[in-house]
């Protein structure tokens, strides 16, 4: 059954339209890759999920549940984790603090539960696991603004698995990392699904995507124009109008 | 005496400096009209004690209340207007609380109001007696922001600060922790002003005006705001200037604009911020006394 379900999803900014009917099924434990050129509306349809804005149609059922229309809190605390595309750390707190900030998310929801100490042993032992994961230890004092994007790219990762979700969705989590990186990320994601998360990713970069996802959906002008296994869609002729232009009859 | 009116002076400073702090340095809102709920816990206590016999001690609590449900007020404002906007928009509160409180006949217009001495449990505060209530209101204050800071609200407050996104990402309700930062703040310079106004024994509109808000907020600005020990310094060392630059009366305002200037260029974390050059140097000599100590003691056992 469907984790994640996303019926005739539709966000218009005046008159363009960045997402436009969009429906999909996302399956509990799967990679699944939203590709497509600049300004395909990949970044929207992720903001749009996670209540950074708020849908004009359609809807999202996280295990059937309705959730459309929920601010982006309210979505977390369901379980829907993220990753941003332009990286958003808690710049001047410590990496510690940082993780420690997320595994409190229940936390947050009563005013005088939130006066109770946040550095208890359980919290800081559960931040340092998530690091170790990320390949972080070591850096816990560090303030996250001094970190290299690499390295804030990992923590932002943490951050996100701290609210333990059933989902992430990860914006261009490859984006601006070096080789070796990117190979340890995939083997870290693959990780992750056999542990029962699912990841929902934007990825610019095809081999990256190829390797790691286990189905794709294709978005051009807001509109999802192909969905399938990387393979076919490698070899979807809409597809690849989309990247390359149509080829002129008489070229 | 002269020393312990510059003290109790010092104090009140400290604790909106520390009262600011929660609002621009925790959760990261600009608000420039700080003066404003200073002056609403100012009123609030003369009228209170004044016109319907309320005592002190229970006219201390009520003041900060009023001045906390205001400062919600201008909490809900600040969802809607942001950085500058917002900056403007407190600007514009405290012009009108200044405004009301000098037109407005009920608060003694542009006469101001006297205010009847505080008494406690009978016996009325001498200046002796308003420093010792200064002082303990000040710890009990540090202990709760102690407590604050180190709480998952610290965190939240935090969060927020740095990146609304990134903190609605992980659950934090944005909207909530902001309204209550700002109820905290002006409810904790609502108690300042009731001090202020029993010991002064007298207000008016101009003591609670922009200028006012301006010299708190840079208190805790070049102190070193989102900590606690920078407003609690900068509100001395800025408390204090006046008294020390005396002999140049003229130039006061002229040396207060410099050193502001001065913290803002070289030290923008202020002069005991986290990454300060000061603080930076209190820390290293502190670690080296205590590395040089355990080296003794590990002599020491060592040895025996």
């Amino acid at each position: 059954m469907a984790i994640l379900k996303i019926e005739k999803l539709r966000k218009y900014f005046g008159g363009v339209k960045a997402v436009d009917g969009v429906s999909v099924e996302v399956e509990r434990g799967e990679i699944l890759g939203v590709i497509g050129p600049n300004g395909a509306g990949k970044t929207t349809f992720f903001n749009t999920i996670c209540g950074v804005y708020r849908p004009d149609g359609g809807k999202i059922l996280l295990q059937n549940r309705e959730i459309q229309g929920l601010t982006s809190f309210q979505i977390a605390r369901l379980g829907i984790a993220r990753t941003f595309q332009i990286v958003k750390p808690f710049a001047d707190m410590i990496v510690l603090d940082n993780i420690i900030s997320a595994i409190g998310i229940n936390r947050y929801k009563s005013i005088w539960g939130s006066f109770r100490n946040c550095r208890t042993n359980e919290a800081i032992s559960k931040a340092k696991e998530l690091l170790e994961m990320v390949e972080l230890e070591g850096y816990e004092q560090e303030k996250a603004g001094a970190l290299s994007l690499g390295y804030i790219k990992r923590l932002e990762i943490a951050r996100a698995l701290g609210i333990n979700p059933k989902i992430i969705m990860l914006d261009e989590p490859c984006a601006g990392l070096s080789h070796d990186a990117m190979e340890e990320f995939i083997q870290l994601f693959k990780r992750l699904t056999t542990e029962g998360l699912t990841i929902m990713m934007v990825e610019h970069n095809m081999p990256t995507a190829m390797a790691l996802c286990d189905r794709m959906i294709v978005l051009d002008y807001g509109e999802k124009i192909a969905e399938g296994k990387p393979k076919e869609i490698q070899e979807n002729e809409k597809v690849i109008e989309a990247y390359l232009g149509k080829e002129e009859e008489n070229a | 005496m002269y020393e312990v009116v510059v003290a109790i002076n010092v104090g009140i400073f400290i604790i909106l400096a520390l009262s600011v702090n929660i609002i621009t340095g925790y959760v990261g809102q600009p608000t420039l009209g700080h003066a404003a709920f200073f002056g609403i816990g100012a009123y609030a206590s003369a009228i209170l004690t004044g016109r319907y016999g309320v005592p002190f001690l229970l006219a201390l609590p009520l003041s900060s209340l009023i001045s906390g449900f205001i400062g919600t007020l201008l909490g809900l404002a600040s969802l809607r207007v942001r950085d500058d906007f917002l900056a403007i928009t407190t600007i514009g509160i405290n012009f009108v609380v200044v405004a009301i409180f000098q037109y407005v006949p009920y608060f003694g217009a542009s006469f101001g109001l006297s205010v009847c001495p505080a008494y406690i449990f009978g016996i009325k505060m001498n200046y002796i007696g308003y420093l010792y209530l200064t002082i303990f209101l000040i710890l009990l204050i540090i202990f709760f922001l102690k407590k604050l800071e180190r709480s998952w609200f610290g965190l939240a407050m935090g969060g927020i600060r740095n990146d609304e996104g990134a903190a609605a990402s992980i659950g934090i309700d944005i909207k909530k922790y902001k309204i209550i930062a700002f109820i905290l703040g002006t409810a904790i310079a609502g108690i300042a002003g009731c001090i202020y106004a029993h010991y002064m024994t007298f207000i008016s509109s101009v003591d609670f005006a922009f200028l006012t808000s301006i010299t708190i907020l840079s208190m805790a600005m070049v102190g070193g705001s989102g900590t606690i020990r920078g407003p609690i310094i900068g509100a001395i060392f800025l408390g204090l200037a006046p008294e020390v630059f005396r002999f140049a009366m003229e130039y006061r305002m002229l040396i207060y604009g410099a050193l502001l200037v001065l913290t803002m260029r070289f030290q923008p974390e202020g002069l005991l911020g986290e990454r300060s050059y000061l603080w930076m140097t209190i820390k290293k000599l502190f670690r080296e006394t205590k590395d040089i100590k355990e080296i003794e003691s590990g002599a020491k056992d060592g040895n025996s």
